[in-house]
């Protein structure tokens, strides 16, 4: 790319290809020998792929008149993000990293996409960032509208920019790498979500599984994933049945138990996906005798908030109907399961979308690996450590680590509950890499986005996961990769099946009580590592 | 001319000063953003601060009032200001040392001023001893512009970042440390320095005496500190706002604080997006419980 103008080209194809040939290498581990991808040619006409070949947004091109208005009601977007009152969850932050960036491209390396797309100029941290800087400086300075492209105010607003700043936005998964390694402190992070912000706010675009099949469905019906209350209990019931099954123990997993210590809330997403995650969850908390419960009423059931991702009106709705809920139930305290963002909403952004003389501010708020650590540490449940003799690496959420800082539990966790065989990832903790699954992109599957996130966006993480087990890549030893969130659960997922890597090397997955009730003496091994899950 | 280059070196300072001031000013108000800190924070203590964790590791954690080791964010500040510490471990394309020569540069061109000053005000005597920092700031400054300049010419991804006004200011910047050079360099080396300032502080300058290199470097010195508020140069002081007050900031709000206060005003703002599942005319605090809104259209 020879000049970031290129965003604004007039025409339907790509501004940039991805060819196999310039990703991001995984040899030796895996031999790719399929082709460059293309979206099928017609696809070019009917949507809109003019960024990179890709797309998440399967709405058809509008008419000209439409383009005219969506033009107007960027503009008039960008004003509503510069705007305190319209904007004062994030103008400060916003507004600094606008105005003070030095554009020393320190951040570039710190992104998993630009990595591993093979530093494609338009996944550059900064890219989307400066682009929004130019049209800022362009239409809403003095010194722009006067000097033009001497102070950088080049770039002239067009649908076609739009749409591809549209995509753009969900080009990064908000992990926020990039902010720890500016030495100016902007955050490129957060201005992708101004932008994903101002497409939902003010012109009604984001990706379906956030919005229409996110926070409406779950606002609407209680559950992101569409599930209402009687079949919630239906699962309850199952899970319970599966739980006897399984280990012989008859437990009931209370719901709607007024009073109790805890209200207990897991991304719905494990409901379906992995109840044995849930499962396991109340094997652990029953033998650790833990005062909780998890709530059957509309909404109490699905601690997701993917306003977290894209618009601050539905993050707010969504967080405050759960601590709605939980000040119903009279807990003293809301401790989130095992979901990265929701854990980062709850305990971090929620402290300051209410004032503290709120009773539902009140309401503590923490994130379920401290208490875990608490309960092995204390010894209450049997553990025995040679279950888990195997090797182990432990994928950390973004959310969890760099946005909470909370690094060490889940790690003292591991050391206590396997013998030796834990490995971390380089790099890990606060700096580490993302799954590729953050921010929706785990479960965007319009059109071709899911090309786009098995090709480019997990292909880091995959490469850490292999450098991590290189020793032992055969097929006669079960490794595990351990993550404490459903959104990095479901990047490992893809990571494993797009690569085959469960085939080739048995590498699996499992959330962290998985693998603390693996090592539960009084009840059978609960993982199963020998098969990897459809 | 002369009484302009008096006036400039009386005002320049005083506008450099309250131009930061009401630059921060403004910024401290601003709404109070949702928290968004990002770890390793450097007022963790032991080892907390340095694997980046936080007090959200520990149970109860809303009961306890968390340990801070204050000086730690001012120890990370000035490891950043100093020797650029994200610049040289992160910085994929080389400008760190030719970065770190411009920084050093203008501290000790700093360092060098404070030292004219202290010298005709005491009458010390120890503006020539110290005038290294004034060969050193010059000589660092020189480097460090003209390698940056020629990394943001020769690397391609620099240079399709990089703004005519860019090159603008690192100019003025190659202009400020040049002239101060060959200003130094003349004749009456550092005295002539000594003796601009002397004057300065006693609102009479000795044109005459001077040579037209240090008029021109301490006319450029003033017109940098005056330009420093309102240009690129401000990123040095808003680093302060950026990693205390935002990336830094994870304290909880606690009972009957300003915070408090704050935030119970800012619900009460009318939220003006347009969206489809918006009330725009409402305020925050009406859109918030709004849980059974659908789409308006």
């Amino acid at each position: 790319m020879e000049t970031l103008k290129d965003i604004a080209k007039e025409t339907n194809q790509p501004i940039i290809k991805i060819n196999n040939e310039d990703l991001l290498s995984l040899s030796p581990y895996i031999d790719e020998k399929d082709g460059d991808y293309k979206a099928p040619d017609d696809w070019f006409e009917k949507y809109d792929l003019s960024l990179d070949g890709f797309s998440g947004f399967p709405f058809l091109n509008p008419s000209e008149e439409e383009k005219k208005e969506i033009v107007k009601n960027f503009l008039t977007g960008i004003q509503k993000l510069l705007n305190p009152e319209s904007n004062w969850t994030f103008y400060k932050p916003f507004y600094l990293s606008l105005k003070n960036c030095v554009k020393c491209n320190t951040c570039a390396e710190a992104c998993h996409i630009y990595i591993g797309s093979g530093k494609k100029e338009i996944y550059r941290p900064n890219f989307r960032s400066e682009i929004l800087r130019r049209i800022h400086n362009r239409y809403f300075t003095t010194s722009g509208k006067v000097l033009k492209s001497f102070v950088g105010a080049d770039i002239e607003v067009t649908y076609s920019l739009i749409r591809r700043l549209l995509e753009l936005a969900y080009r990064c998964t908000l992990c926020r790498r990039c902010a720890l390694f500016c030495p100016v402190g902007i955050d490129n992070g957060l201005i992708a979500r101004e932008l994903r912000k101002l497409f939902s706010q003010e012109l009604g675009m984001a990706p379906v599984e956030v919005y229409k099949k996110g926070t409406r469905l779950h606002l609407q019906v209680g559950s992101t994933t569409g599930m209402k209350p009687y079949t919630f209990r239906d699962v309850i019931k199952f899970i319970e049945e599966d739980i006897h099954e399984k280990t012989g123990k008859k437990i009931t997993i209370p719901l709607d138990k007024k009073g109790a210590d805890i209200m207990l809330l897991h991304n719905g997403g494990e409901y379906l996906s992995w109840p044995d995650h849930i499962a396991a969850f109340a094997i652990l908390f029953d033998a650790a005798g833990i005062n909780y419960t998890l709530s059957s009423e509309q909404f109490g059931y699905d601690g997701v908030n993917y306003g977290a991702w894209y618009d601050d009106v539905e993050l707010a709705r969504v967080g405050l109907r759960h601590l709605q809920i939980a000040h119903e139930l009279g807990v003293k305290k809301v401790v989130i399961g095992e979901c990265g963002h929701a854990q980062k909403v709850y305990t971090v952004i929620f402290d300051r979308i209410l004032p503290s003389s709120s009773p539902l501010w009140n309401i503590q708020r923490e994130s379920c690996i401290p208490l875990m650590w608490e309960i092995i540490k204390s010894g209450v449940v049997k553990l025995d450590p040679m279950r888990n003799n195997f090797p182990i690496t432990f994928h950390d959420s973004c959310n969890v680590v760099r946005l909470m800082g909370i690094v060490s539990p889940q790690r003292k966790i591991i050391n206590a509950i396997s013998p030796g065989t834990f490995r971390e990832m380089n790099p890990n903790g606060a700096y580490n890499y993302c799954c590729g699954g953050g921010s929706g992109f785990a479960i965007i599957r319009s059109l071709n986005f899911p090309v786009f996130r098995n090709k480019v966006s997990i292909r880091l993480k995959t490469k850490q996961i292999l450098d991590t087990f290189s020793d032992v890549l055969n097929q006669d030893i079960p490794k595990l990769v351990v993550a404490t969130c459903s959104n990095c659960k479901g990047a490992l997922r893809d990571i494993i099946r797009t690569y085959g890597l469960f085939e080739k090397y048995k590498i699996n997955y499992s959330g962290l009580v998985d693998l603390i009730v693996n090592a539960m003496v009084d009840i059978p091994p609960f993982l199963n590592l020998e098969e990897m899950e459809e | 001319m002369e009484s302009l280059l008096l006036i400039l070196g009386i005002i320049s300072p005083i506008i450099l000063i309250l131009g930061v001031a009401i630059k921060f000013y403004k910024i401290s108000k601003m709404p109070l953003n949702v928290r968004w800190e990002i770890y390793p924070l450097p007022h963790e203590k032991g080892e907390r601060g340095k694997y980046g964790g936080s007090y959200m590791e520990e149970l109860n954690w809303l009961e306890k009032k968390p340990e801070r080791y204050t000086l730690g964010g001012f120890k990370e500040l000035f490891k950043e200001i100093l020797y650029l510490h994200r610049v040289k471990k992160f910085n994929p394309y080389g400008i760190w040392i030719w970065s770190l020569a411009l920084h050093w540069g203008i501290w000790l061109l700093f360092l060098w001023m404070a030292i004219l000053i202290v010298n005709s005000i005491f009458g010390l005597e120890i503006a020539s001893l110290l005038s290294i920092s004034a060969y050193l700031s010059y000589i660092l400054g020189v480097i460090g512009v003209v390698g940056l300049i020629i990394k943001r010419v020769t690397v391609h991804d620099l240079r399709i970042y990089t703004y005519p006004i860019d090159y603008v200011n690192l100019l003025f910047l190659l202009l400020l440390f040049a002239s101060g050079l060959l200003s130094v360099m003349n004749k009456g080396g550092v005295n002539e320095s000594i003796t601009y300032l002397e004057g300065l502080l006693k609102g009479n300058i000795p044109f005459a005496e001077l040579s037209s290199m240090t008029i021109l470097h301490f006319l450029i010195f003033k017109l940098f500190l005056i330009y420093i508020p309102f240009s690129k140069f401000f990123h040095g002081p808003v680093k302060y706002m950026t990693f205390h007050k935002i990336l830094w900031d994870d304290m909880y709000q606690v009972k009957g604080s300003e915070e408090e206060k704050k935030i119970s005003e800012q619900l009460n703002y009318r939220v003006r997006w347009s969206g489809p599942h918006i009330l725009s005319d409402k305020s925050w605090l009406e859109n918030a419980q709004n849980t059974n809104l659908h789409d308006k259209v």
